[in-house]
């Protein structure tokens, strides 16, 4: 009897024990430090107030100094308009003329006042109307795919498409005159797999007219003007200037299932661009920067557009301790964060904030 | 009578969950290595382990079938039961991320529904080794019993 306990025991030791020596191994309680400094200047941002929203459902669509517009992603045709003053909230619902006829994917709603757009890039469509009304009717040149989509002005788009029959991400425009679409290869560099490789965050600042392009697996952004053309590639801190993860094609018939082979090695978590600066939530720890910090919050790096200097690092910390940044978006003085169904209102206190391009 | 029986039910559990289990993963190969791939647990080791661990689940099934074995059988897929289960809780607790390398249905569990189940094999696993010790040494002692009357 005393001996079954003892290999019972050891049995679940060594089990155990296996596992162990596998967490120990895999570098994940190491000091995940990097070799890059982040500067933290006292109170840069001031929380201000908080919304609750109720449902996790509903997504930043755009917004103003003083108006934040969320779509839904269950409800896509209602968008609820928050003031960010008196924090009161009215819901508008979209008419969209002929948006019953059309099976959709996924149905996204971006406001860019006075112009919104309801759009669903796999099928494809876009829907354009005004903020007047918030009734909105089909775009005329609306023929090709895509998984991302900006609008440079009311009839110009900036899109990411996937090409054909290589997958590899591709950034183009969609135009108003012929030829309606102008896909520009060769922005975009492939380090890995064309397609995971050089995914990211694309955000269009109107005021100095620049289109950014910020990777989500290295630590590079493009800054191009309204056609596209690169005026530099910057670079955000750290140093991961390749993609570090591994990528694999599962073919079973006809079917094709892209994936990564390896963890993912997120740099860039989420981005946005606003008055001259680009705002970067990093997944990567400095070497200055303390690990509780860290944990206890998102932190976002400040860039000036101009020439891609680093300004400033600030944390956005959980919401009730727990929830992380969902997303964020900058508009005028005010840094709008949602926390699942938390909106959260900070105003930008910094004057390092205000640059030389940006009009604060 | 009643604890042969029950060894037996637990043997078919366990022969059952692993056969499945190796079988979606031979079937689902290539699927099934990029999933090892993407666990941080993992990453370091690379090539062998998608076979290794098939290789492991056939072993247990014919260990806990060969009736002289089934001892051994037990202790393996308590261990490897234990193993899987410690595996998850070290994911759930240390990964940034929670990736997912279980075939089949096993598959739409989520992590806390694949810790439980896992926790119940486990002492299931525990419940065999009792009683087929208890068995084989009576059985040990039976033949000597015989042995001594002759």
């Amino acid at each position: 009897m005393r001996r079954l306990m003892v290999w019972v025991v050891g049995s679940f030791a060594f089990s155990v024990g296996t596992v162990v020596v596998l967490i120990a191994m895999s570098g994940l309680l190491k000091d995940q430090r990097n070799s890059f400094l982040r500067e933290f200047p006292p109170h840069p941002v001031m929380e201000r107030d908080t919304l609750n929203l109720i449902y996790n459902s509903y997504y930043l669509a755009g917004g103003n100094g003083h108006t934040v517009y969320l779509a839904n992603y269950t409800t896509p045709l209602q968008v609820l308009i928050a003031d960010l003053r008196r924090l009161d909230t009215m819901r508008v619902h979209l008419k969209v003329k002929g948006i019953m006829d059309q099976k959709f994917w996924s149905v996204r709603v971006k406001v860019d006042s006075p112009n919104f757009y309801v759009y669903d890039g796999a099928v494809p469509r876009i829907y354009r109307g005004e903020t007047g009304h918030w009734s909105a009717e089909r775009y005329l040149y609306d023929s090709t795919y895509f998984l991302d989509f900006v609008p440079l002005d009311s009839e110009r788009f900036a899109i990411r498409a996937l090409g054909y029959p290589v997958k590899e991400n591709v950034l183009g425009r969609i135009l108003p005159d012929v030829p309606h679409l102008r896909m520009e290869k060769g922005l975009l560099e492939k380090q890995v797999d064309g397609m995971f490789c050089t995914d990211g965050m694309m955000h269009y600042a109107d005021d100095t007219e620049r289109l950014v392009y910020l990777y989500h697996y290295r630590n590079e952004f493009l800054v191009m003007d309204t056609s596209l053309r690169v005026q530099y590639r910057g670079h955000t801190l750290d140093t991961i200037s390749r993609v570090k993860f591994t990528a694999a094609v599962l073919r079973s018939g006809a079917e094709e299932v892209f994936t990564l082979s390896s963890p993912p090695y997120l740099v860039n978590r989420l981005s946005e661009v606003s008055n001259g600066l680009l705002y970067v939530n990093s997944n990567l720890l400095a070497a200055n920067e303390n690990q509780g910090a860290f944990d206890a919050g998102s932190v976002i790096d400040v860039y000036d557009l101009q020439d891609g200097r680093y300004v400033l690092s600030f944390y956005l910390y959980h919401f009730d301790r727990s929830v992380r940044l969902s997303e964020f978006r900058v508009f005028g003085d005010y840094l709008v964060a949602r926390y699942e169904d938390r909106l959260v209102i900070y105003e930008l206190t910094s004057t390092l904030f205000k640059t030389r391009d940006g009009h604060g | 009578m009643i604890k042969k029986l029950a060894i037996e039910i637990l043997v078919f559990l366990f022969v059952v969950l692993f056969v499945y289990a190796a079988l979606n993963k031979v079937l689902e190969f290539q699927k099934f290595t990029v999933q090892i791939g993407q666990s941080p647990l993992l990453t370091g080791f690379g090539g062998f382990v998608p076979g290794l661990v098939i290789g492991v689940e056939f072993i247990v099934v014919v260990l806990l079938l060969v009736p002289r074995l089934r001892l051994v059988g037990f202790f393996a897929a308590f261990s490897l039961m234990t193993m899987f289960t410690a595996y998850i809780g070290a994911i759930l607790t240390y990964s940034p991320y929670v990736p997912c390398s279980c075939g089949g249905v096993l598959e739409k569990f989520s992590w806390t529904e694949h810790l439980i189940f896992n926790s119940g094999f486990v002492v299931l696993g525990l419940a065999g080794i009792v009683l087929q010790a208890g068995q084989d040494w009576e059985q040990e002692f039976n033949e000597s019993i015989t042995r001594l009357e002759k």
